[in-house]
């Protein structure tokens, strides 16, 4: 918004004709601060009671009156600090007095050749000037936004269909976020997370168990170290070097699984386990796969790899219903987890994948292959010798409950070397594992009382 | 009185709240400054319908203005605009310059 001061030539003629520049000024002054002093309405009242101009045209008094009244209302009044002599005066300066008092942006004059240009930061302007310079058109932006939530806000404004696809993308992405992140554990929560023990070990009868889940919570200092190499060798064997995701890994089972058009490999590291066993659901979804990614860096950043590995040992299932290692030892081999054997070690890790299906008592043929492919790698990462590989097969096994051994390697273990470029087969087709869950019988009927 | 006030510096909800408390209680008004230049003012509730009512009062002025300009308009509807405004010029002229 401008403030001007119009000169009385401008306020007298408006009132006499409508067809000039004056009428239109005033119109175009009604967005602006017209400013008037009492000089000007004087001016406009003697120039107006001029015998000129009354011998000519047609006005009353009371037109003049209600003239300088509409001038008055729609006006600001200002008075110029001059001396009264300058302002009783009629001068040129008067009005210009008026237009600095008022700190103008312009003063429209008809005179414009008995003025300054410019004068003490008031512009004065003819009538073709002003309306050039108030043309809606070639109006310069009032108002430019300084900072850029304004630059913001002005684009958008400007841009409704834009903003509107924003909007949506903006409310899709907020979505995404929630179903991401909604409920998923802190990094805080992660650390003071520990899995509670359902049972004391001492106090279990282990043939009165009912369908009940078990699980036994021990530090990593009495899990067997042969039961963590065993797990780590096959389950993730770069699990001390990744930050949760084994990418060339995830790259090949991708591969594999887009070749052969079904799941038939996965690249779950030990911490996305962990995620997956510890914090959520069992039902498999993309979504599921998303949180587990996110809630796989928080568990790298909560905790050292041993503590990763703690967690993990003492919450991964090894048949139905029991969890974690000493559980599992104790149900299998009666007797704690610090003191599992090469075999009984490889033979946990070996059920790993599936644990409802690899259960040594219904399938121990399988067990049995399956365990000597993870002696296979423990000795092809020269964590054991070839020698100890081939002593911890399935016949150095004993199922407390069945006769000792429980089965004779196949002929194909046998002939298995320990150092083989290739241990086992590329693909480990397993049946579906929650299809077996429903069908698999209690644990209380496979173990022999 | 009129104070100014830097926005940035608007920092203790408290002082906001004295702030307004005053704006409410004692009228004062504010010029909200934003890295030393004036961007808004802060005034009461009651001063805002006064500036209400005044705009509305100049509106109706401008209207009223331009409506009782059309009666005079119709009495020297012979006269063009380049005539009128020589005559006005002229009478200005011998006004401020009678000599």
């Amino acid at each position: 918004m401008l403030t001007i001061v119009l000169d009385s030539n401008l306020l007298v003629s408006v009132l006499l004709t409508p067809e000039g520049e004056s009428t239109e000024v005033l119109r175009r002054a009604r967005a602006h601060t017209v400013c008037v002093s009492s000089y000007i309405l004087a001016e406009v009242k003697n120039t107006l009671h001029s015998p000129r101009l009354r011998k000519r045209y047609q006005y009353s008094d009371e037109a003049i009156e209600r003239h300088l009244r509409g001038i008055r209302i729609f006006s600001e009044r200002v008075e110029p600090k001059i001396s009264l002599e300058v302002c009783a005066a009629p001068n040129d300066n008067a009005v210009l007095a008026c237009a600095v008092e008022a700190h103008a942006d312009y003063l429209v004059t008809r005179n414009k050749k008995d003025f300054p240009k410019e004068y003490a930061g008031v512009k004065v302007v003819s009538p073709q000037s002003f309306l050039a310079l108030t043309n809606p058109a070639l109006m310069p932006e009032q108002s430019t936004p300084t900072t850029w939530p304004m630059r913001i806000k002005k684009w958008l404004r400007a841009h409704p269909k834009t903003s509107t696809m924003l909007g949506v993308f903006f409310t899709l992405l907020l979505s995404g976020w929630l179903i991401l992140f909604a409920g998923l554990p802190s990094v805080e929560e992660i650390k003071a997370f520990k899995p509670h023990s359902t049972v004391k070990a001492g106090r279990m009868n282990w043939n009165k168990r009912s369908t009940d889940s078990i699980r036994i919570y021990v530090p990593l200092a009495k899990i067997s170290p042969l039961l963590q190499q065993a797990v780590v060798i096959s389950e993730d064997d770069l699990f001390y070097q990744h930050n949760g995701f084994n990418i060339p890994m995830m790259k090949e089972a991708f591969r594999v699984n887009l070749e052969k058009k079904r799941y038939v490999r996965g690249a779950s590291t030990i911490t996305m386990q962990l995620a997956r066993n510890a914090f959520l659901h069992k039902r498999k979804t993309l979504v599921r796969k998303l949180r587990e990614i996110v809630l796989t860096r928080r568990i790298e950043e909560a905790l050292t790899k041993k503590q990763i590995l703690e967690m993990y040992l003492n919450i991964v299932e090894l048949g139905e219903g029991i969890y974690g290692a000493e559980a599992a030892a104790r149900f299998y081999f009666d007797k704690p987890a610090s003191q599992l054997t090469l075999a009984e070690a490889s033979l946990l890790a070996a059920m790993l994948p599936n644990p409802i299906y690899f259960n040594p008592y219904k399938r121990m043929k399988t067990c049995g292959r399956m365990q000597k492919r993870v002696l296979d790698l423990m000795a092809l990462s020269r964590v054991i010798t070839a020698e100890q590989a081939q002593a911890a097969g399935p016949s150095a096994i004993w199922l407390p409950g069945t006769s000792a051994p429980v089965v004779e390697p196949t002929p194909r273990d046998s002939t298995s070397s320990s150092t083989s470029s290739e241990p086992f087969p590329e693909e480990l087709d397993f049946p579906d594992r929650e299809a077996e869950i429903t069908s698999s019988t209690p644990d209380s009927v496979l173990k022999p009382k | 009185m009129v104070q100014e006030l830097e926005v940035k510096s608007l920092t203790d909800m408290n002082e906001l709240r004295q702030i307004l408390s005053r704006v409410r209680n004692t009228g004062a008004q504010f010029i909200l400054k934003h890295n030393g230049q004036p961007e808004a003012a802060l005034l009461s509730i009651a001063d805002l319908a006064l500036l209400q009512r005044m705009r509305t009062v100049k509106e109706r002025a401008w209207d009223d203005f331009f409506e009782n300009l059309s009666e005079v308009h119709a009495l020297n509807a012979g006269y063009t605009a380049t005539e009128v405004e020589a005559d006005v010029d002229a009478a200005i002229r011998e006004l401020r310059h009678p000599h």
